[in-house]
C-alpha cells in the first residue's frame, strides 16, 4: 500500500506554490510539464503491478488538478463560461503528453488512467479529511456553513466504497462508472474502452447511477 | 435455466423506463407475477432514477479541482472582495475569462467577435479615468506604445474607454510569464543559456521602443511573457507612466505606505526611479540587469523585508557577486550584469557612440571571451540610444551558444536529419516489414507494456517480460526466455515482478528490475541475485568491463546511474546538462566508456539521442534528433527508431557521428508514448545480425468473420479485422452483407463482400448507424435498420449500390429481423405498442409488413414477454424466434398464417437457454446458440405439426458478444458457419525476428 506521507510531501509543495502566488499578488504558477517518457513508463510500471509507481504518478496528477483548480480560482463567478469537459480532456492529454490515438492500446490506457484517478482522488480525499480534522480550529462563517451542503458524490471515499459494492453485483457497471466518473470519459469513449455499444453504456450508466445514489443516500444501514 | 435475478431487475428497470410513469406500476405488477421482492427492488431503483439528475455526471477530477479551488479561495476572500464587477462585452469583444489581476488593472481573455480571434483586454483601474487630464495622457501614451511594432513587443490592437474605464486590447499570448518561469526554476533552474536568450529578446524589445522614444519604466518578470516556442514578448510598454501607482514623484511615498503590495515592482526599480527623479531609457537597462541577475542567481540583487529596505538596498548596496551563487557563470556575463546594475546611470551601457564602437570592434562574436571592458572601452556620444545593449547581449548569446555546442556538431546533425527524412520518404516503399518469422507469447500472457524483447548478444536467446492476462494468485509479471533453437518459451523462475530485462555482454546473465531492486539471473539456471537497490529503474546496459548503467527516477526526471555488475552501491553518473530534464535508454558503445542515451530537455528541440562517456556524462553530443531509442551494432551501424520504423545508418565510432543515409530495416515496430518526445520503441539486436522487436498490435481486440465447419475447424476469414455485426448471405450464397465499424468509426456502415474472390466494398456511408442487413429474395436489394432519422427505421438499398429509400418510418425503434423466402413478409422487432389486445403491457414484439404493402403493419406476436431474433423457415410457413417467456431466453417456433399473424401452437426448441435460431436450407435442421456453443436440432414438419428432436452441440467458438443478435450465419447446406469471432491474436503478444538484418539491408 501507498503511504500517505508521500502524498503529504507533494501536497506541501503545491500548497507552497499557492501561497507564493497569492501572497505575491502574482500571476499563477504553472507547474512543470512532466516529461512524457516518464508518464508512459510509470503508467506501464503501475499497470504491470508495481504499486510504488503510484507514488511517482501522484505529483503529476496533482499538478494537473492544481492547474484545473486555478481555472476555477480565476473564473470566480464566471465558471459557467468554462467548457469543463474540454478542460478535463486537456488535462488528460497533458498528463500523458500525447494524443490518445498514439497509444498502442487505447482502452488499456484509459482503463489505467481511470484507475489511477480513482486511487489518487480517493487518497487525496482521505488526506483532505484528516487535515480538516487536524485543523478543527478553522472557523466556518455562517454564510459558508449555510451554503456548503456537500453533494453526495463529492465524498469520494464513500463513492469509492459504493462503487466497489456495485462492481460485486455487476462488474461492467462498476467499470462504466469508474471510466466515466473517475476517468472523465464520455459515453462513446467508455463504450470504445469496454468494447460495448454506446447504448449499452447509456443503459449501464443510468442503472448504475440509481443504484449508487440509493447506496449513498441510505448509507450502509440498509445494506442487504 | 434460472435467470440471474440481477439481470431480471435490470431488464424490468429499463423496460419500465420506456413506459410513461403512470403505466409502470401495472407493468411491474404483471411482469413480476407475485415476486414482491423483485418488484420492490425495481421500484426502489426507479425512484432513485427520478432523483439522480446530475449525480456523478461531473467527473470526479473536476469536482476535486473545485474543492481545491474553494479551499484556496476561502484563503483569499479579502482579495476576491476587491474584484470590481466587469462587463460581459466591451465593444466587439466578448469577455471570456479573467487572466490576471495586477496593480495595473485586470486582464481578461476575450474574443474579438469580428475577427474571431482571441485577444487580451486590460481594464485600467477606475481611478485612471477619474481625472480628465490623466485620461488624455493615457490616450497619448497608449497610442504611442501601440505604434511599436516589434516581434518582442506585445502588439496593441486597440485602446478605448467604456463606462469611465480605459481599456487596452492586445494580442493574446499563450505561455508563462517570466515570474512563473522563475518559480518553476525552483525545480529546474534557468541556465545561463536560457537567461541570455530571454534577456537578449527583452533587450531587442527595449532597443526598438527606446528608438521610438518610449521608455518602459516597469520591466519586471510579470511583464515578460515566454511563449512555448521560445519567443519572448514584453508587455505594457508606456503604461507605467500613466498608471497612478507610478506617477513620478508620488512613487516613493506610495511605496513606503503600501508595504508589500508593490513589493515586486520595487525590487526592479532603478535608483533614479526610487528617488523619484526624471527617468530616461537607462532605467530600463537597470531593471533588465535585475532580471538577468535574478534569472542567473535565483535571487534578487536587492532584497529586504520591507519595501523601504529594498529601496535602501537599491540606493546604497552593491549586490552579492553572481559568481557566489553560480560559480560556473562566465566572467563576461557577470560583467555585463554588473554594468547594467551600476547605480550611476552614466556608468551603465548607454550611448550610441559607445555601442557603435562596440559593434565595430573586431567582431567580438568570434572571440572566445569578449570582455565588456573592451566592448565599452570607448566613451562616445550621449544620444539616448542603446541599440548596442541588445547587440551586446546577442553577441554574448552567440558566444554562449557556440560554447554550449562545442562538443557537438549541431549543424551537421540537423543537416543529416533533414536529409535522412527525405531519404526515409523516398525509400519507404522499397522495404517490407522484414520479419523472417514471428512468434506469440504463451497463451494467457501478453508482453508487458513498453518493455522491449531483449535478444542476447550471441543471438541465442530472446528474453521478454510478460504479464498474465488473468489475475490468478501467484501469477505476476515475469521474464520468459525463448531459446531460438526451440519452439517454446519458458518461464524464468525467480523473476516474479520483473520488468525491463537486458543482457550481460557474455550472454550469460539477464539483468532486470523487480520490486525496487536491480537483479541478475544466470540464463542457464540458478537463483536471481541482487545487484543494487534503487527505488525505480528502467532498462539499462551492461559493459564488457562489468559496469551497469541504468536510468533511475529521481524526483521528476530520470537520471543515469552506474553500478558494478558484481553488486554494490549505485552512483548517479553526473548531473544534467543545461536545460536537461530526463535521461533514458543508455546503451554502451563497444569501448565500454561511451554510451548513447535519450535526453529530454526543457527545450524540446534539443530532445534526441546523445552520446556521452562515463568519464564525463555532462559533456554530451547530440547524435540524432527525433529518436527515442537507439543502439550501436557492429560493424559500424546505428539502429534507431522513427515512429514505427527501424532505421539503420552508418555510425563513425571515432568521430561519434552518423554518416551516410539511413535505411529502413523493419516496420511495424511497437512504440509507446509520443507527444513532444519521440515514442519509446521496443526492439533489440544481437552482435551477429539478429533483430528482434515487439510487433505493433491493433488498438483493441477486433473481430474477424471466421468460417468454421460443423466440427469447429477454422476454415478461414472474410474481410479482415474490424467491428462486425449481422452477417447475411445473399440467396445465391455468393455475396455477404454485413454491418461494419472500422477502427475509430462510431457508427456502422453496410459492406458487401464477394465471396468468390474476397473483395469487399462499402455499400452505405451515411454517418448514421446502418445495421441488420437482410437480402431481398431476388438478391437485388438489401433491407436494413438505420437511425438516420434519429429513430431506428427500415430502409432499402440496391445491393450493387445506389440510392437508399426508406421503407418504414415511425417514431418507435424498429429492428429488421428477416424476409420470408417467398418474398411476402418482412419481420422486425419493436416496441410499437405498450399493450396488446388483452391489455397486457408488452416487451419487444414481432411485427410483420407485407412487402407489397409496406404501409400495412401486422402484429405477429405481442405478449408481455420479449420476442425477437425471428427467422423464417425456408418454406416461409414457420418462424423461429427467441422468447423469454420461461426463465431466460429460449428458441421457440410458431406458424405464420397467410395474414401474417401467428398461428397454431408454439414449440420450444431449446432446453437450456437458446438464442439466434437459424434454419438449414431444407428446413430439416435448426441451429441456435447456447451461450457460445453452436447447437443443432433435427426438426420435422408435417402439415401443421412441428416437432423437434433433442439438441446436440456442434462446437464452441470465441464469439464476440454472443448474447446479442446476429452473431453468425449458416450456409444453406448447414455445413459451414460464418461467425463473428474475436481476433485470435491478442494485442501486444507477437515478437518479430529478423535473422540477418544486415544482409537484408544490402539487398
Amino acid at each position: 500500500m501507498v503511504e500517505s506521507r508521500n502524498y503529504g510531501r507533494f501536497l506541501i509543495v503545491i500548497t507552497e506554490g499557492t501561497h507564493v502566488r497569492l501572497s505575491g499578488g502574482l500571476q499563477e504558477q504553472i507547474m512543470p510539464t512532466p516529461p512524457s517518457h516518464e508518464v508512459t513508463r510509470l503508467l506501464q510500471a503501475w499497470s504491470d503491478g508495481d504499486e510504488t509507481a503510484l507514488n511517482d504518478l501522484v505529483p503529476l496528477v496533482y499538478a494537473e488538478l492544481h492547474r484545473l483548480a486555478r481555472y476555477y480560482l480565476r473564473g470566480e463567478n464566471r465558471g459557467h463560461l468554462l467548457q469543463t469537459t474540454a478542460l478535463i480532456n486537456e488535462a488528460y492529454l497533458k498528463l500523458v503528453d500525447s494524443q490518445p490515438s498514439r497509444w498502442q492500446n487505447r482502452s488499456h490506457f484509459f482503463g489505467i488512467s481511470a484507475r489511477l484517478m480513482r486511487r489518487v482522488l480517493v487518497d487525496l480525499a482521505r488526506q483532505r479529511n484528516s487535515q480538516k480534522r487536524g485543523a478543527g480550529a478553522h472557523p466556518i462563517s455562517i454564510s459558508a456553513a449555510l451554503v456548503v451542503v456537500p453533494a453526495l458524490e463529492e465524498d469520494f471515499i464513500a463513492v469509492d466504497q459504493a462503487l466497489e459494492a456495485l462492481a460485486k453485483v455487476d462488474e461492467r457497471k462498476g467499470r462504466v462508472v469508474e471510466l466515466r466518473f473517475f476517468g472523465g470519459l464520455d459515453e462513446k469513449e467508455t463504450a470504445a474502452t469496454l468494447g460495448v455499444s454506446p447504448e449499452t453504456v447509456r443503459r449501464d450508466w443510468r442503472l448504475a447511477k440509481s443504484w449508487l445514489l440509493r447506496r449513498l443516500s441510505e448509507g450502509s444501514i440498509n445494506e442487504r | 435455466m434460472n435467470v440471474d435475478p440481477w439481470k431480471r431487475i435490470e431488464e424490468l428497470y429499463h423496460a419500465s423506463l420506456e413506459l410513461p410513469p403512470a403505466d409502470r406500476p401495472r407493468f411491474l405488477t404483471e411482469a413480476c407475477a407475485g415476486n414482491e421482492a423483485l418488484r420492490s427492488e425495481v421500484e426502489s431503483l426507479l425512484s432513485y432514477d427520478e432523483r439522480a439528475g446530475n449525480f456523478i455526471e461531473t467527473p470526479a477530477f473536476e469536482l476535486a479541482a473545485r474543492q481545491w479551488a474553494s479551499d484556496a479561495s476561502s484563503k483569499r476572500t479579502a482579495e476576491a472582495a476587491s474584484l470590481s464587477p466587469i462587463p460581459e462585452q466591451i465593444g466587439i469583444y466578448q469577455l471570456m475569462a479573467p487572466l490576471a489581476k495586477g496593480g495595473m488593472g485586470e486582464v481578461y481573455l476575450a474574443i474579438d467577435t469580428r475577427l474571431k480571434r482571441k485577444v487580451a483586454i486590460k481594464l485600467m483601474p477606475v481611478e485612471c479615468a477619474d481625472d480628465p487630464k490623466r485620461g488624455r495622457r493615457f490616450e497619448q501614451e497608449a497610442c504611442a506604445a501601440s505604434a511599436l511594432n516589434h516581434p518582442n513587443i506585445l502588439t496593441v490592437h486597440e485602446i478605448g474607454q467604456m463606462n469611465g474605464r480605459n481599456y487596452i486590447v492586445t494580442e493574446y499570448v499563450e505561455g508563462q510569464t517570466l515570474r512563473e518561469r522563475l518559480i518553476d526554476g525552483q525545480n529546474s533552474r534557468i541556465g545561463s543559456h536560457e537567461a541570455v536568450r530571454i534577456a537578449s529578446q527583452i533587450a531587442n524589445a527595449l532597443q526598438s521602443a527606446h528608438a521610438a522614444g518610449i521608455i518602459h519604466r516597469d520591466i519586471k518578470p510579470e511583464n515578460v511573457m515566454l511563449r512555448p516556442d521560445g519567443l519572448v514578448k514584453v508587455l505594457d510598454f508606456g503604461l507605467a507612466k500613466i498608471s497612478p501607482a507610478h506617477a513620478e514623484g508620488e512613487l516613493l511615498a506610495r511605496l513606503s505606505t503600501q508595504k508589500g503590495i508593490v513589493m515586486g515592482t520595487a525590487a526592479y526599480m532603478s535608483p533614479e526611479q526610487a528617488r523619484g527623479q526624471a527617468l530616461d531609457h537607462r532605467t530600463d537597462i537597470f531593471s533588465l540587469g535585475v532580471l538577468l541577475y535574478e534569472m542567473l542567481g535565483r535571487r534578487r540583487p536587492f532584497e529586504g523585508p520591507t519595501t523601504s529596505d529594498v529601496i535602501a538596498a537599491i540606493l546604497t548596496r552593491d549586490p552579492v557577486p553572481l559568481s557566489e551563487m553560480c560559480p560556473d557563470i562566465s566572467p563576461s556575463l557577470q560583467a555585463i550584469v554588473s554594468r547594467c546594475l551600476e547605480k550611476d546611470r552614466e556608468k551603465r551601457f548607454q550611448s550610441a557612440g559607445e555601442l557603435r564602437s562596440a559593434s565595430e570592434a573586431p567582431l567580438p562574436v568570434l572571440q572566445p571571451q569578449p570582455t565588456p571592458e573592451r566592448i565599452g572601452s570607448t566613451r562616445g556620444g550621449s544620444r539616448p540610444l542603446i541599440a548596442g545593449l541588445a547587440l551586446v547581449l546577442f553577441v554574448l548569446a552567440l558566444v554562449l551558444l557556440s560554447s554550449y555546442n562545442d562538443t557537438g556538431d549541431s549543424g551537421e546533425v540537423a543537416d543529416a536529419t533533414h536529409r535522412g527524412k527525405t531519404e526515409i520518404e523516398s525509400k519507404q516503399r522499397d522495404y517490407g516489414p522484414g520479419a523472417n518469422f514471428a512468434f506469440t507469447v504463451p497463451d494467457g500472457w501478453i508482453l508487458s507494456w513498453s518493455d522491449a524483447p531483449a535478444v542476447s548478444p550471441d543471438g541465442k536467446y530472446i528474453v521478454f517480460s510478460a504479464l498474465p492476462t488473468s489475475a490468478e494468485v501467484g501469477r505476476e509479471v515475469s521474464l520468459w526466455v525463448r531459446d531460438l533453437d526451440s519452439s517454446e518459451a519458458r518461464l524464468l523462475s525467480g523473476t516474479e515482478g520483473a520488468a525491463s530485462p537486458f543482457w550481460s555482454p557474455d550472454s550469460r546473465f539477464v539483468a532486470f528490475w523487480a520490486k525496487g531492486m536491480l537483479r541478475k539471473i544466470e540464463i542457464s539456471g540458478g537463483a536471481a541475485a541482487t545487484v543494487c537497490s534503487v527505488a525505480r529503474g528502467f532498462a539499462g546496459t551492461w559493459s564488457q568491463d562489468g559496469v551497469i548503467l541504468f536510468p533511475s527516477l529521481v524526483a521528476l526526471g530520470s537520471r543515469l546511474c552506474r553500478v558494478a555488475a558484481t553488486g554494490g552501491q549505485a552512483v548517479m553518473l553526473d548531473s544534467f546538462a543545461e536545460g536537461e530534464t530526463a535521461r533514458y535508454d543508455p546503451r554502451f558503445l563497444p569501448d565500454g566508456r561511451h554510451f548513447f542515451y535519450y535526453s529530454e530537455n526543457r527545450d524540446s528541440q534539443l530532445n534526441g539521442l546523445y552520446v556521452a562517456s562515463l568519464d564525463s556524462g555532462r559533456n554530451r553530443r547530440l547524435v540524432l534528433r527525433n529518436t527515442g531509442s537507439a543502439l550501436y551494432v557492429s560493424p559500424g551501424y546505428l539502429l534507431y527508431s522513427r515512429g514505427n520504423r527501424l532505421m539503420a545508418q552508418r555510425f563513425d565510432l571515432q568521430r561519434l557521428v552518423v554518416a551516410g543515409e539511413p535505411s529502413i530495416v523493419a516496420q511495424g515496430v511497437a512504440s509507446y508514448g509520443g507527444g513532444t518526445s519521440p515514442p519509446i520503441s521496443a526492439f533489440s539486436a544481437s552482435d551477429n545480425g539478429l533483430l528482434v522487436w515487439k510487433m505493433q498490435a491493433g488498438d483493441s481486440p477486433g473481430t474477424e468473420l471466421t468460417w468454421f465447419d460443423r466440427s469447429g475447424r477454422r476454415l478461414g476469414t472474410v474481410g479482415g479485422q474490424s467491428g462486425y455485426s449481422g452477417p447475411v448471405l445473399s440467396p445465391d450464397e455468393t455475396r455477404l452483407a454485413v454491418a461494419r465499424a472500422d477502427r475509430g468509426a462510431e457508427t456502422r456502415d453496410l459492406w458487401v463482400f464477394n465471396l468468390l474472390h474476397g473483395a469487399g466494398s462499402r455499400l452505405t456511408s451515411d454517418p448514421a448507424d446502418d445495421f441488420n442487413p437482410v437480402w431481398s429474395p431476388d438478391g437485388n436489394s438489401i433491407i436494413f435498420t438505420s437511425n438516420r432519422a434519429s429513430t431506428r427505421n427500415i430502409y432499402r438499398v440496391p445491393a450493387d449500390g445506389g440510392e437508399t429509400q426508406k421503407l418504414v418510418e415511425s417514431p418507435s425503434d424498429k429492428h429488421v429481423e428477416d424476409i420470408s423466402p417467398d418474398g411476402r413478409f418482412l419481420i422486425f422487432n419493436s416496441r410499437l405498442a405498450t399493450s396488446n389486445t388483452r391489455g397486457e403491457i408488452t416487451g419487444h414484439d414481432l411485427y410483420v409488413i407485407p412487402l407489397d404493402q409496406p404501409g400495412r403493419l401486422i402484429q405477429f406476436l405481442a405478449t408481455r414477454f420479449r420476442e425477437d431474433q425471428a427467422q423464417f423457415s425456408p418454406d416461409s410457413r414457420w418462424v423461429a424466434y427467441c422468447s423469454n417467456e420461461t426463465d431466460g431466453p429460449q428458441v421457440v417456433v410458431r406458424g405464420i398464417a397467410a395474414d401474417g399473424t401467428a398461428s397454431g401452437d408454439k414449440w420450444q426448441v431449446s432446453r437450456n437457454g437458446g438464442t439466434q435460431p437459424r434454419w438449414r436450407g431444407d428446413g430439416k435442421e435448426l441451429f441456435y446458440l447456447e451461450r457460445n456453443t453452436l447447437m443443432s436440432v433435427p426438426v420435422e414438419i408435417e402439415g401443421p405439426v412441428f416437432s423437434a428432436g433433442s439438441a446436440s452441440p456442434l462446437f464452441s467458438a470465441d464469439i464476440e458478444k454472443e448474447e446479442r443478435r446476429n452473431r453468425y450465419l449458416v450456409t444453406k447446406d448447414g455445413r459451414r458457419f460464418l461467425v463473428i469471432a474475436r481476433t485470435r491474436v491478442a494485442p501486444d503478444s507477437t515478437i518479430g525476428v529478423q535473422l540477418d538484418w544486415l544482409a537484408a539491408l544490402k539487398q
